[in-house]
């Protein structure tokens, strides 16, 4: 009876900072979504769900959710697949395999600010070494951080560069985690490469797919340092996502109940993607 | 033909390897330039103007401010995650706590963390703990904390039972255990939570620009998005800038490469 007690006590700091930075958060976001409340006018009062339908009436609010799921989806798909292509091309019999994969998972040594200068570094029209390389092999240098059409797909390829070494980390240790034993069944069956890899690999990998696909949506639902640092959500709102949207409504425009209530929209949209989190971390 | 594949698969590797470094490379070569050699694709002239510049124009400040920050997210994460874990994963504790305070933990890896600041931010402000370092240290608990937590569990279930319960049986408390027993044990996980923690601060960039304002408080990221904005003025600097302050999440690698697929699993 006591110990019970003792497990209580320690545990419940935690619990309290988990309540502060976390649960008091959700309420706050709820609370402040039913209320017209600007910091700088000072303006405080009940609004019910007017917050809501003001939001759901800006054409930048919808373009940000449109931006942020065609974000989210491309660049989950694009890093799942090359993660997964680069890690059954490493499993292979290579030379020097020791020192090729600490230098394939050092984009992600990076933090997002750095990445994003040094892909500012890569991208930018005049000087950037891409374009450098498009003027030598005799081609059309390409805005590509602020044309319209190309900013958003530059800012998958800087996600996709950064975190495709976290996904080809995971599938590569759950391809080390497949006993050789089922591949010599496979090849004394007479399987073909191509059979081998979709009747054994592919479901011995479930558990990983599952983790990296969930990882990376929740990821990159909440994109925001790099259009922050690198387009600003622009060239005409190509690149707004709903994070910035959030900042730019709340922290530079001080409206703190609309942006409270995109907050609680955000969190709604990705709700599906956090329960199947859960069970998922819960079960294992 | 067995040839031919070889080939294949060792150029497929040299393109990934090739796509991996070049804006590596780019990055260390800008920094090595200054003025308009910086738009020399190749070129054999290298200076350090850049760094001697970034530390003269008081680059250290940042870095020790980061460190700083880095630091205390980290010790309060430590605090609170060490009996935490201890208590959720040895502990009996009624299981509809354990199950919803875990539950709980994995839903906040899942908050975006823009919807957390908005009405923290208020608070911080009513308070007048804007633009404070210690502020911002509480407010990275939201990463570092469930992290910790889940890392330090499975570091204790690793632990084995048997010296545990000799030591129950020679009447040792749950405190006692903990502190004289299992901590010891578990220390190297310990270290590598520590890590992953300091690491995840030292990088962090959206609280860091919500919440801190003034530039003596500014941490290493909020200097280098300054450079990004400076149109090409101060590339060189932003380069060095960016090499200096990668340096520590490079060398302490080395170190917890054998835990980033579990840390990565966990990280935000």
């Amino acid at each position: 009876m006591r110990v019970g007690y003792i497990s209580l006590f320690l545990i419940l700091p935690a619990i309290a900072m988990m309540l502060f930075t976390t649960v008091y958060p959700i309420i706050g976001v709820l609370y402040y979504s039913l209320y017209s409340y600007n910091i700088i006018t000072g303006e405080f009062r009940f609004s019910g769900v007017n917050e809501y339908i003001e939001l759901f009436k800006d054409p930048v609010f919808l373009i940000s959710i449109r931006n942020t799921i065609i974000f989210s989806v491309v660049a989950t798909v694009v890093q799942t697949f090359l993660g997964l292509s680069i890690a059954v091309l490493i499993n292979q019999r290579i030379r020097g395999k020791r020192y090729i994969i600490p230098i394939l998972v050092l984009p992600n040594m990076f933090s997002v600010v750095v990445v994003s200068s040094m892909w500012k570094l890569m991208l930018d029209y005049d000087t950037g070494l891409i374009n450098n390389i498009m003027r030598f092999l005799g081609l059309q240098p390409l805005p590509w951080l602020t044309s319209v059409d190309l900013a958003l797909f530059s800012i998958v390829i800087i996600d996709t560069w950064q975190w495709t070494p976290i996904c080809f980390l995971i599938f590569y240790a759950g391809l080390q985690s497949i006993p050789r034993e089922l591949y010599d069944a496979a090849l004394v069956d007479g399987a073909s490469p191509f059979r081998t890899f979709i009747s054994i690999t592919l479901p011995m990998l479930k558990p990983y797919l599952a983790l990296v696909l969930l990882l990376r949506s929740i990821d990159t639902f909440r994109l925001f340092d790099k259009v922050y640092l690198l387009t600003g959500g622009g060239p005409a709102n190509s690149t707004e996502t709903i994070s910035l949207y959030i900042f730019k409504t709340g922290l530079v425009f001080w409206d703190i109940g609309k942006a409270s209530a995109a907050s609680f929209i955000m969190l709604t949209l990705i709700l599906a993607i956090s329960i199947l989190y859960i069970r998922r971390s819960i079960l294992a | 033909m067995r040839i031919f594949e070889r080939f294949l698969l060792y150029i497929a590797v040299g393109v990934i390897l090739t796509w991996t470094l070049m804006p590596i490379y780019w990055t260390i070569n800008v920094s090595l330039k200054t003025g308009l050699e910086v738009y020399e694709v190749f070129s054999t002239r290298f200076s350090i103007d850049n760094y001697f510049r970034l530390f003269g124009e008081g680059f250290q400040r940042y870095l020790l401010n980061t460190i700083y920050l880095a630091s205390i997210t980290t010790a309060i994460s430590m605090i609170l995650a060490i009996p935490a874990a201890y208590s959720l994963s040895k502990l009996p504790m009624s299981d509809k706590l354990r199950r919803s305070f875990l539950v709980w933990t994995l839903f906040s890896r899942t908050m975006p963390p823009i919807v957390l600041i908005i009405p923290l931010y208020v608070m911080f402000s009513q308070l007048r703990i804007i633009d404070n370092l210690v502020a911002v240290a509480i407010a990275y608990q939201v990463y570092t904390l469930p992290f910790a937590i889940w890392m330090l569990m499975s570091f204790y279930k690793g632990a084995p039972r048997e010296v545990e319960e000799a030591a129950m049986i020679d009447g040792a408390g749950a405190l006692t255990i903990m502190a004289r027993i299992l901590i010891p044990i578990i220390m190297p996980g310990i270290i590598v939570t520590a890590i992953f923690s300091m690491l995840m601060s030292w990088n962090e960039f959206l609280y860091a620009v919500i919440l801190l304002q003034s530039l003596k408080n500014y941490t290493a990221p909020l200097i280098i998005a300054s450079y990004i904005s400076e149109w090409g003025v101060k590339w060189g600097e932003m380069a060095a800038a960016g090499i200096i302050s990668s340096l520590p999440m490079l060398l302490f690698t080395a170190y917890v490469q054998k835990y980033m697929v579990l840390g990565f699993m966990k990280r935000e």
